[in-house]
């Protein structure tokens, strides 16, 4: 099943662990296998991480990205998501959607979920009325 | 372990290590249930009090099921006696027929009239709800609806019968068929007491005063349907009401149940700055990624 991927000039992407940047013009690349694959607006980087839930993806985001240290991402994965649903159990629902993609092996599934869980965070700490 | 010297980092440390295990585990509780307080012991007013509301509103949901049951009952014999009063009009139409007809067509006459009160009396008997049927009876149905479980508050609908034999009372009795009544009227209206052979044996002289006075009866009959219709009606639209309420109740214990129970936003939100903070200042290495892996990703700045 191969996968359709439009990249605008300047817009760069992931590909098992070789970053791409698009030169020139907007381009339109076919992958024809499986592959590690991530666009850059869906990348955070060590700054970026700083909350909760950001953690959460991070460390999920690396798991996907780099799988040689698989071992220690899910383990960081695993602390974070528990403390998450510790502080937050409204949350509980989505930590347990992520639990289940990771367990089922389905990395880029459950970095998919923590993206709902970023929102989830955004909204929890709207309520807060000083955001530390 | 007295021999053992802790200094006083590695002690807040610990000490901070052993709260986020604590407060870990009392969620873990409320991971299982999605519930702030999902026992006793958490926090037992609020615990109480909620299960209270939401047993209550237990309670009311079965009591609605109950008066959406007895909303379906009534209508299942709402709609019978409309078919009933559809039945009446083409007896109307057959009496008034038979003043104008041959010899042949007043016998077909007849046996139309003879059956459309039997096909009268069998869509009553087809109109049962769940057992109880509200519109063809002996005298003992009745629906009894109950709105709740505290108050005796309740709604009762005595059975009507809408029989042929009832209705048209002139004679043969309640359960009696279509060929007795109209005997039984031929006989009340024609005393020359020829009744047996319908409406061609009825004196051409009593013709029209006869065919009159049974068009008499079975408007009676279409009155005392109609009268039954909009008691039902009015007792549907009752139900319909309390219906609506007990939803509204229900919501209402509903919420406030949880208000009691479920996670609070504002101090989840609390949680997760506390928790950021913990995080940063706990035992865990705050470098997740490799060198080679923090500078592909920092490509990405």
């Amino acid at each position: 099943m191969p996968l359709k991927i439009t990249l605008a000039p300047e817009e760069k992407i992931i590909v098992n662990g070789a970053v791409l940047a698009n030169a020139g013009h907007p381009a339109t690349l076919t992958v024809l296998n499986q592959a590690q694959i991530l666009r850059g607006k869906d990348i955070l980087t060590e700054a970026e991480a700083t909350s909760p839930a950001t953690r959460i993806y991070f460390v999920l985001q690396c798991l996907y990205l780099f799988p040689d240290r698989a071992e220690d991402y899910r383990r960081a994965a695993e602390g974070f998501l528990a403390d998450y649903a510790a502080a937050a159990p409204s949350g509980t629902a989505i930590v347990a959607t992520i639990v289940e993609q990771l367990t089922a092996g389905h990395i880029y599934q459950a970095l998919r979920a923590a993206r709902k869980l970023l929102a989830h965070e955004k909204e929890i700490l709207a309520h807060v009325s000083d955001p530390a | 372990m007295a021999d053992i010297k802790l200094t006083a980092t590695s002690r807040a440390n610990l000490l901070s290590l052993n709260q986020t295990t604590d407060l870990a585990n009392r969620t873990q509780s409320r991971l299982s249930t999605g519930l702030k307080v999902g026992s006793a012991i958490d926090d037992a007013t609020a615990y109480f009090a909620s299960k209270s509301l939401s047993d209550r509103s237990s309670d009311f949901a079965t009591r609605k099921g109950e008066i959406d049951q007895g909303i379906s009952s009534l209508k299942t014999a709402l709609s019978a006696t409309e078919s009933a009063d559809k039945i009446l009009k083409q007896l109307k139409g057959v009496a008034i027929s038979a003043k104008t007809a041959d010899t042949a067509t007043k016998a077909d006459l007849t046996k139309q009239f003879s059956d459309l009160l039997g096909q009268l009396n069998s869509l009553l008997g087809d109109a049962s709800y769940q057992g109880t049927n509200l519109i063809n009876n002996d005298g003992d149905q009745k629906l009894t609806v109950r709105f709740s479980e505290v108050t005796t508050a309740e709604l009762t609908v005595d059975a009507r019968d809408l029989r042929a034999g009832a209705l048209i009372t002139a004679g043969g009795g309640a359960s009696a068929t279509g060929s007795e009544i109209l005997s039984a009227l031929l006989a009340a209206a024609n005393s020359a007491g020829a009744q047996a052979a319908g409406f061609s044996a009825i004196a051409a002289s009593r013709l029209i005063t006869t065919i009159d006075s049974i068009t008499a009866a079975v408007d009676t009959a279409v009155s005392a349907v109609r009268a039954t219709a909009s008691n039902l009606g009015s007792n549907i639209t009752l139900l319909q009401t309390r219906s609506d309420f007990s939803k509204n109740y229900i919501n209402a214990l509903t919420e406030g149940s949880d208000k009691l129970t479920l996670a609070d936003l504002n101090e989840e939100g609390a949680n997760l700055v506390a928790l950021q903070t913990r995080q940063q200042l706990a035992l865990k290495a705050l470098s997740f990624a490799g060198q080679s892996e923090q500078s592909v990703l920092s490509l990405f700045n």
